[in-house]
């Protein structure tokens, strides 16, 4: 065993260590730059090409893509690509889409939220409530799933590296939150999105040595690795994976179209400087999370053949495979940058959930019950930071260790709710407020009907799927047999540009 | 075998329908985010999306090949995950260099922020719009927050709120 080898946990430590003390330092950095509600939750929509990329991007590959990904391609096989393989046509709907609308209507009307956006197109409390309401139902059970990934994450950090011999999950929630709390409740959006920045640029040098690492895993690499799978199971390596063709498309079809639902991913588009800078921040955001996809894929082929060649026995779970890899495929210093970059894909992804959960809270629900924004919102906003955090944490120390599929879950739980009334509410002139109630409505009652009452539906069609497909459905027929009235006419002229 | 977790991907002719429907609302979701009068943009939208539709058939193809038994591939995968992942995932790396290169006809160009900066200076004199609001939660002086006090100082959006509507107010 090389030096290095014998003090591997140790090492690991100390670059998450160090990523955490970066955290906290860029959370003190930016208290002096958030000075009112704007900066906490827009960034006084000033955010440069590169920052909006990285935090679009960084927010988007959360612990599901770095823990849950690799799992899915280990259990499933190819079933997964038909997420990744959606990320460019969804990115070119997001440009197409809502980019410069939400930018250009949030300026308009000084909107600081997604449920303003909504108040804005619809002109009615009602909507933005019940827009509020999807967002803080997701970001709840989507947050809870980020935290329990990042304390499991630390607890083997902490145990490995010797510091403590065996660490109870909730001290490690405790750790985790404290540090993710401090530069939210500090510095909000802003500390969010420079956090995003530095957790963007270790994912993106972790993904591409650890791919190198995971083909170079198997001699013989991609090919040799794609022939053992197959040898076992021919249909891992097909098109449509273990998981078949239909279940295969429903998830092409929920994450190509719910990214347009994303609170996360889409109000980023509402901090940036100028309208003309979305041709060059969508192009570098995809390059950036196509590479950062190649852990994904190349940890969870690499994992799968290499337990079917006998070179690591099999997993307990999916979700191992990516901290199994690291720990026993990884040069020890690598493994380091690499744990450091899981806590980042997680932490990146809670914060801007804590924004945008916070927003709901103390912006957009107080506006729909009273008609007008709460005094001394800044304070608000850090209290409700806190607070969402801690319900949060609760809710992740009860619910299990499913990642992946809580983090399917929350996806679609925002396409479905969230596309046809923002994403297609800005583009046509139709939409009503009875068809966003009803899509509203009928998304959350799908959604959470079908997973609370245990229904499968046939051939492995996800749940999200089908929410977003009735949603769609309804919100298009109803706004056809009942259409909305005129917009106000600084608002028609905005949207028609 | 190790975890196969698979049900049967249902009737071949429903992965057509599927897939092909799902390509046709993502195009026709472009399409309509592309301006009206940018229409040689549009109808690139639609080549570039049935060209999309072509590689997902060829998939299929591919795929069907491959269950039958047949063991070609390039690319370091099987035919069909190849056609999957260079095609399915990366053909539409064309349409978004198109949607680069011609953002500015299809989308946003500097006639058009003039035009929104006259939009928002008229708001401004209208007071349907405002500057940010200050940590004092209340209204800027001068101006609005957002559309909720806006409505509540008498503001902006015109019209009001249109809850028992059906629709947005007017203006």
């Amino acid at each position: 065993m090389s030096g290095l080898e014998a003090h591997r946990g140790l090492i690991t430590l100390i670059s998450v260590a160090a990523y955490l003390l970066l955290c906290v330092l860029v959370g003190l950095w930016s208290l002096r730059r958030t000075r009112s509600t704007t900066d906490f939750f827009v960034a006084g929509r000033n955010l440069g090409v590169i920052v909006t990329a990285f935090a679009i991007f960084s927010s988007t590959m959360s612990g599901f893509g770095f823990v849950g990904g690799p799992g899915l391609v280990y259990s499933m096989g190819t079933s997964s690509l038909w997420i990744l393989t959606s990320t460019v046509v969804s990115a070119i709907i997001v440009l197409a889409v809502i980019a410069r609308k939400i930018r250009l209507v949030a300026e308009l009307r000084s909107c600081v939220s997604l449920p303003d956006i909504a108040y804005a197109r619809y002109g009615s409390e009602a909507v933005r409530a019940a827009v509020a309401v999807v967002i803080f139902l997701g970001v709840l059970g989507y947050l809870a799933t980020q935290i329990l990934a990042m304390a499991i994450v630390l607890q083997g950090v902490l145990r490995d590296g010797g510091l403590l011999a065996a660490p109870s999950l909730a001290l490690c929630v405790a750790i985790s939150c404290s540090v993710l709390v401090f530069y939210s409740v500090t510095g909000g959006i802003i500390a969010s999105v420079y956090t995003d920045l530095i957790q963007g640029a270790i994912m993106l040098v972790a993904a591409v040595l650890i791919f190198a690492s995971a083909v170079g895993a198997v001699d013989g690499g991609m090919s040799e690795i794609t022939r053992i799978i197959a040898a076992d199971d021919r249909g891992a390596m097909g098109t449509w994976g273990t998981f078949g063709m239909l279940g295969g498309l429903s998830w092409f079809f929920v994450f190509g179209l719910g990214v347009i639902g994303q609170p996360h991913v889409v109000t980023k588009y509402m901090m940036i400087r100028r309208v003309r800078d979305i041709r060059h921040i969508v192009p570098l955001g995809v390059a950036a999370y196509l590479t950062t996809a190649l852990l994904w894929v190349g940890i969870g082929f690499a994992m799968r053949a290499l337990v079917l060649s006998g070179a690591h026995p099999p997993l307990a779970t999916p979700d191992a495979a990516s901290p199994e890899f690291l720990q026993t495929f990884t040069h020890p210093l690598l493994a380091g940058v690499v744990f450091a970059a899981l806590l980042a894909a997680i932490m990146s992804t809670a914060d801007a959930f804590l924004n945008v959960g916070t927003a709901a809270i103390v912006h957009d629900v107080p506006a729909a019950i009273l008609g007008r924004p709460l005094r001394r919102e800044l304070l608000w906003a850090r209290i409700a930071t806190a607070g969402l955090t801690v319900v949060a944490a609760v809710v992740a120390l009860w619910s299990g260790d499913l990642v992946a599929l809580l983090g399917a879950f929350g996806w679609g739980t925002f396409a479905a709710g969230l596309v046809p009334v923002v994403a297609i509410g800005l583009n046509w002139q139709r939409a009503s407020v009875p068809a966003a109630l009803i899509a509203i409505a009928s998304s959350l009652a799908v959604n959470f009907g079908l997973r609370l009452g245990g229904v499968r539906l046939p051939y492995g069609i996800d749940h999200g799927a089908a929410a977003l497909a009735v949603s769609l459905v309804l919100f298009l027929g109803v706004s056809l047999l009942r259409p909305g009235r005129p917009l106000p006419a600084d608002l028609d002229a905005v949207l028609d540009l | 075998m190790l975890q196969a977790t698979g049900e049967g991907g249902g009737p071949g002719w429903a992965g057509w329908v599927v897939g092909l429907l799902v390509l046709t609302l993502m195009g026709a979701l472009i399409a309509l985010g592309v301006r009206r009068r940018a229409r040689r943009v549009r109808r690139l939208v639609w080549a570039l999306m049935g060209g999309h539709g072509l590689v997902f058939g060829l998939l299929m193809l591919a795929a069907r090949a491959y269950e039958a038994g047949e063991a070609a591939g390039f690319g370091g995968f099987p035919a069909p995950t190849a056609w999957l992942i260079y095609g399915i995932g990366l053909f539409p790396v064309l349409l978004l260099a198109l949607m680069v290169r011609r953002f500015e006809t299809a989308f946003f160009d500097d006639a058009d922020q003039a035009r929104f900066d006259e939009i928002l200076r008229r708001a401004a004199a209208d007071g349907s719009s405002g500057p940010a609001p200050d940590d004092s939660g209340g209204p800027a002086p001068g101006g609005s927050f957002g559309p909720a006090s806006a409505r509540a100082s008498g503001a902006g959006p015109p019209g009001g709120r249109s809850d028992a509507g059906d629709g947005a107010p007017s203006p």
